[in-house]
């Protein structure tokens, strides 16, 4: 297994700490996203919540929790995109000299960091949509108070106080999107500085565990 | 390693289109619910909310002071959302009916809050103006009460103000 390892040597693997944080903290995210969404959206005193991010979205229409099937089928593909790209960090971060690493580093480290810009991408289309067609101002962040239009309210003038922000899953996310990518600039690095196999006679693993008597 | 990259790529394939497809396949008899399934259907229509449609307050009572300066104006209220309401601020025009003259302003005793499904009584206090009681005493002499209405109505509940431009009408007792 290590053919370099001469008597006296001690055995010494690399494992890509970044990586490996990466890893972690992508299924952690997985976990918490259930319960804490990236990004929320209140309408009123909480009489809309919109609870959102790439994992899980649910919405609170006063007092009525529901999802939209179509999201839910999104957002849990995701879930299955990130745990696999979370358990392939992993793999890769202990074992980044095997022949396969760079085929599981390719496949993972690129997760964390599709989700969080491809999440931001379409909060701003949405929002930026609804401002549009609706004329309702909707913040990404902060509060605003919009005023519906007309024709829903049936000629009454309605405002309401809207406030959306990230929660800190978003802020983990991009903390795991940093980390995966950060094991990608260091896994150059190990493959630069892991010593080359002996041309010739090689002394195994085995044989330095049991010396020839 | 060529299979472990084919089965990389396989695999996001399936994540990302499985799902999809199997939510297309469980409603495959009303794809419409895909985006808007039959219980978000419910909710607009209001079929949901635990004490039916959306009701406008009902006008209970006006209770005058002893000075006749003041009238106390009681509404009931259901509120049919599964959701309590904060009922932060009530005001609105007072105006004679017959004549459209302001009479005076009412405005919310005190913030209410209404648990879900619950009915409660709103109590708005309006103060007549001098001029109202003049005219009161020259436009509707020996009457014992008065038709009059609420006008420029705002109400702001749970964070949401809203303006109304409709005219509620209300049955006073003058003195």
């Amino acid at each position: 297994m290590y053919p370099y390892l001469r008597r006296g040597e001690t055995l010494r693997r690399d494992v890509n700490w970044f990586g490996l944080a990466g890893g972690a903290a992508i299924i952690c995210l997985i976990f918490i996203s259930f319960f804490v969404p990236w990004w929320k959206l209140v309408v009123g005193d909480g009489l809309v919540t919109a609870n959102v991010s790439p994992l899980y979205t649910a919405f609170d229409f006063v007092g009525y929790w529901f999802t939209i099937p179509l999201l839910w089928a999104l957002n849990f593909g995701s879930v299955l995109s990130m745990a696999a790209g979370g358990v392939a960090m992993l793999i890769y971060s202990i074992y980044p000299e095997k022949s396969y690493s760079k085929n599981l580093l390719g496949f993972g480290y690129k997760k964390p960091l599709i989700s969080v810009l491809l999440f931001v991408v379409i909060l701003v289309v949405l929002t930026q949509t609804v401002q549009v067609l609706l004329g309702l101002s909707v913040p990404l962040v902060g509060s605003a108070t919009s005023t519906l239009p007309q024709s829903m309210t049936y000629g009454t003038v309605v405002r309401v106080l809207i406030t959306a922000n990230f929660q800190w899953p978003f802020y983990l996310a991009t903390v795991a999107a940093a980390l995966c990518i950060a094991g990608n600039f260091y896994h150059k690095k190990i493959t630069l500085v892991s010593p080359p196999a002996p041309a010739s006679s090689p002394t195994t693993a085995k044989e330095v565990a049991s010396p020839a008597q | 390693m060529r299979v472990i990259g084919i089965f990389l790529v396989l695999l996001n394939i399936i994540t990302l289109v499985g799902p999809v497809l199997g939510v297309i396949l469980a409603y495959q008899d009303n794809l419409k619910g895909i985006v808007i399934p039959p219980q978000v259907e419910n909710v607009l229509s209001g079929n949901s909310f635990t004490g039916g449609k959306i009701a406008l307050p009902q006008f209970v009572e006006a209770t005058p002071d002893s000075a006749g300066k003041t009238v106390t104006l009681v509404f009931e209220f259901t509120n049919p959302f599964t959701y309590d309401l904060m009922v932060k601020s009530i005001s609105a025009d007072v105006e004679c009916s017959l004549h459209g003259f302001k009479l005076g302003h009412a405005s919310l005793v005190e913030p209410a809050n209404i648990p879900a499904g619950a009915t409660v009584d709103l109590s708005m206090r309006c103060d007549w103006t001098q001029k109202a009681i003049d005219h009161c005493h020259a436009e509707h002499k020996g009457a014992a009460r008065l038709d009059a209405k609420l006008v420029n109505i705002i109400i702001e509940v749970s964070g949401i103000t809203i303006q109304s431009d409709q005219e509620y009408p209300i049955n006073v007792p003058i003195s």
